[in-house]
């Protein structure tokens, strides 16, 4: 791992241990994701709230970390790593990081945070991301509401809109109200 | 005027003014962090209706308003709402009862109220005899006292679509336009009430659209929590699809208390961005116009008139 990764990977430890605290504090519990959900993205420890809030998640991520820390020489990083172990060489952006920091600030949801970590982490990325997040921020859609608004805005939810096929099929504006006018 | 260095007679004017201006200050809100810089001056009125209790406790609480006397003046127009709970007198005149083709019904009434603010036409449904139907608001005015008005229906009722199911709909308004200087109408957004299926959860949910918009956008939502927030209705699409299930107010004849009646389920389906607002005939039959006048305070009064609808489109 490079000097870059390994700062990176130490940001990701702080994160953790932020989203981690704030578990701890207590955050409103919420409905982890569907069974079929965790196997999809193969991280069984995003499970329910019980669990978060017992707070294992984060442990078996920095102890990971932790091993991992020793910095290999650069030359020695083998290009095949991403493959074999996507979470040596997790990266956000700094949109990612922007999300990630969201979803922590508001606290929504215990296990949101660090499921879209465990994610981003397990290799989810662009098209595969979003279809995640969408996924999970269908559930409680109302505690989600500003966090949607701000993926939808930053590309993270599709923007699936079709303005030119809406502009194909014009229709006449249609005023639900109409005005009370003087008298002529 | 502090920069026109050649001038020391403006250059000391307006120092002067500047120390008078700082003498005038009685209190500051924003801490002395604040010192030197332009904050602005925050003072708020408004017509007796909007100035409520829950408007008056935010206001209360700054420190100025309390040293200018300013709270006076608010109270003076709380007090001067409460004095009022005279609604304005309503009596309206309706051209062709019997709507047919080229003929429509035209509503017609002259505002009799110092302090009449706004009018509304209201539309009721009586094509069942077993119960009546609110289908919303159909028309809406700002009003000056003394001048008559009038409002032709078009026949039209407004439906709901995802371009392949359609609903009729109740329309009302979540928020009425204001008034320009010019006294046209400006803003304002509709609402139709609703529930949003989304997975096993059920909303109590409102389909939001301004005036600019051909569609609804937008959904409001009501949780379990009594939390409210709005979201677009793309989202739901994105999202893997949930159903809108517009309600109407039916009230029977027989009695009891009125009930909401959901109607045709639409679907938000991955191909669905926005809700379509459409126009569509009413079906013949009865109808209720009801005219309301609504005063500064919110007091109001109303008068209906009965409409046969014989024929479509008028």
């Amino acid at each position: 791992m490079n000097k870059r990764n390994a700062l990176v990977l130490s940001a990701v430890i702080l994160l953790i241990a932020a989203l981690g605290y704030g578990l701890r504090v207590g955050i409103r519990p919420a409905a982890g994701p569907a069974a079929s959900e965790v196997a999809a993205t193969g991280a069984a420890r995003a499970a329910k709230t019980s669990d978060v809030t017992a707070a294992p998640i984060e442990a078996p991520a920095v102890a990971e970390a932790t091993a991992a820390s020793p910095s290999p020489p650069e030359s020695s990083t083998p290009s095949t790593m991403k493959t074999e172990n996507p979470q040596t060489h997790f990266e956000p952006t700094k949109k990612e990081m922007e999300l990630l920091s969201l979803l922590e600030r508001h606290r929504l949801d215990a296990g949101l945070g660090l499921r879209a970590l465990d994610a981003l982490h397990a290799g989810k990325r662009d098209a595969e991301f979003q279809q995640w997040l969408q996924v999970e921020l269908r559930d409680h859609v109302l505690a989600k509401l500003h966090i949607a608004n701000w993926a939808a805005e930053n590309g993270y939810i599709k923007n699936v809109e079709d303005k030119k096929t809406r502009e194909e099929k014009p229709r006449k504006k249609v005023s639900p109200v109409k005005s009370i006018t003087p008298k002529k | 005027m502090l920069k026109v260095a050649g001038d020391a007679n403006v250059a000391a004017a307006a120092d002067e003014v500047l120390r008078d201006l700082g003498d005038a200050i009685m209190a500051s809100t924003l801490g002395t962090h604040r010192d030197g810089v332009q904050i602005g001056l925050s003072i708020e009125g408004g017509i007796g209706e909007a100035w409520n209790n829950y408007r008056r406790a935010m206001y209360n609480g700054f420190q100025w308003k309390n040293a200018t006397n300013w709270s006076s003046v608010l109270d003076k127009i709380r007090e001067n709402a409460e004095a009022d709970h005279t609604p304005p007198t309503v009596t309206t005149t309706v051209d062709n009862p019997v709507a047919t083709t080229g003929n429509p019904p035209t509503v017609e009434f002259t505002v009799v109220d110092a302090d009449a603010d706004q009018a509304m036409v209201y539309l009721y449904s009586r094509t069942s005899p077993a119960f009546t139907e609110y289908l919303g608001v159909v028309g809406h005015g700002f009003v000056n006292n003394g001048d008559t008005y009038q409002f032709p229906w078009d026949g039209k009722r407004i439906v709901v679509s995802n371009g392949t199911t359609t609903s009729p709909v109740a329309v009302e308004f979540s928020m009425i336009p204001g008034l320009k200087p010019d006294g046209s109408p400006i803003g304002g957004f509709y609402r139709i009430r609703g529930f949003l299926q989304d997975g096993p959860t059920e909303y109590l949910a409102f389909l939001l659209m301004s005036p600019d918009e051909d569609d609804a956008n937008n959904v409001m939502i009501v949780d379990t929590n009594g939390q409210v927030g709005s979201v677009p209705v793309r989202y739901f699409a994105q999202a893997g699809g949930a159903t809108f299930t517009p309600v109407i107010r039916r009230t029977y004849s027989a009695g009891g208390s009125p009930l909401l009646v959901r109607q045709t389920p639409i679907a938000i389906s991955p191909s669905t961005t926005t809700l379509q607002i459409l126009e569509q005939d009413v079906a013949l039959g009865e109808y209720v116009m009801a005219t309301s006048i609504h005063d500064i305070w919110d007091n109001s009064g109303a008068a209906s008139d009965v409409i046969d609808v014989q024929s479509v489109p008028f």
